[in-house]
């Protein structure tokens, strides 16, 4: 439908513009964990900002597969002609939970990133940081619609 | 990063894609009466315009977020009320969204549902 289509046609746009600074079929988190080696002189606290971004990828994964499953059900119940508005509340009550839960481990897990930087090593990592996690999102939710169909 | 955040949490997640204007053009060919044909297809415009305005404000609360998140010492408090106050549009419309279904529901017969979405219930 349309918005798979906008969609579809920004994360293109998105991987061409990617590409150039990622490499066709890299991991964007390696650029992300090579720019913290990078700019973070301290080798303890560089370190921990690596195990951030190894937990938060894990966030991010879970976080994709609640999307693909969540879209799933929808779908079912939508064609069903004998599901009920009580169906839609539980699956979306449901779906709305789990989501509030990953959205505060996720946040946590990002502060607590950020918390390991100085101002300084933040400015200079932040825009590889945002390029590299909305890239790796990017290729999650690519995924989800692809199974969503 | 808030921002790939916010569009992985809010984006799906649940909520349904827009209809199509194939979408729309099925459901007038397969519900026999007119006026029905029109109060359903009017409530897919409803649905469409209810997703189009979340999906507004999700964009503006990631542009909001992806400011904060310059400075270093963004405390979690400060992320949760603009996350909080998306998650209410969100709630809210879920329940229209809802509704609107079942009023699709209501001016569409099951074979004519089942051959516009293909029911797929066991």
């Amino acid at each position: 439908m349309r918005t798979g289509i906008t969609i579809t046609i920004a994360f293109a746009m998105f991987t061409m513009s990617a590409c150039s600074l990622f490499g066709s079929g890299g991991d964007p988190l390696e650029v992300l964990r090579y720019e913290v080696l990078s700019k973070v002189q301290d080798e303890e606290r560089a370190e921990a900002m690596l195990a951030d971004i190894d937990k938060l990828d894990e966030l991010l994964s879970e976080s994709a597969e609640l999307l693909a499953d969540a879209a799933r059900q929808e779908r079912a119940l939508f064609v069903n002609y004998d599901s009920t508005p009580q169906d839609f509340e539980a699956l979306f009550a449901e779906a709305s939970r789990k989501r509030h839960d990953l959205r505060g481990a996720m946040l946590d897990v990002h502060l607590e990133f950020k918390a390991k930087a100085t101002a300084e090593e933040w400015s200079a990592i932040l825009p590889i940081h945002a390029s590299a996690i909305s890239a790796r999102v990017n290729s999650l939710v690519a995924a989800a619609i692809d199974e969503r169909g | 990063m808030i921002t790939a955040l916010i569009i992985m949490h809010f984006f799906g997640g649940g909520m349904p894609v827009l209809f199509s204007r194939s979408d729309f053009r099925t459901v007038g060919r397969t519900i026999e009466e007119p006026q029905r044909a029109a109060a359903a297809t009017e409530a897919m415009e409803r649905i469409n315009e209810l997703l189009e305005s979340i999906a507004k404000k999700r964009q503006e609360t990631a542009e909001q977020l992806g400011g904060i998140d310059h400075e270093v010492t963004s405390r979690e408090g400060t992320y949760d009320n603009f996350l909080d106050e998306l998650s209410q549009a969100r709630l809210e419309a879920r329940q229209k969204y809802i509704e609107e279904v079942f009023t699709m529901r209501e001016h569409m017969t099951r074979d004519e549902w089942s051959a516009a979405f293909g029911n797929t219930a066991e």
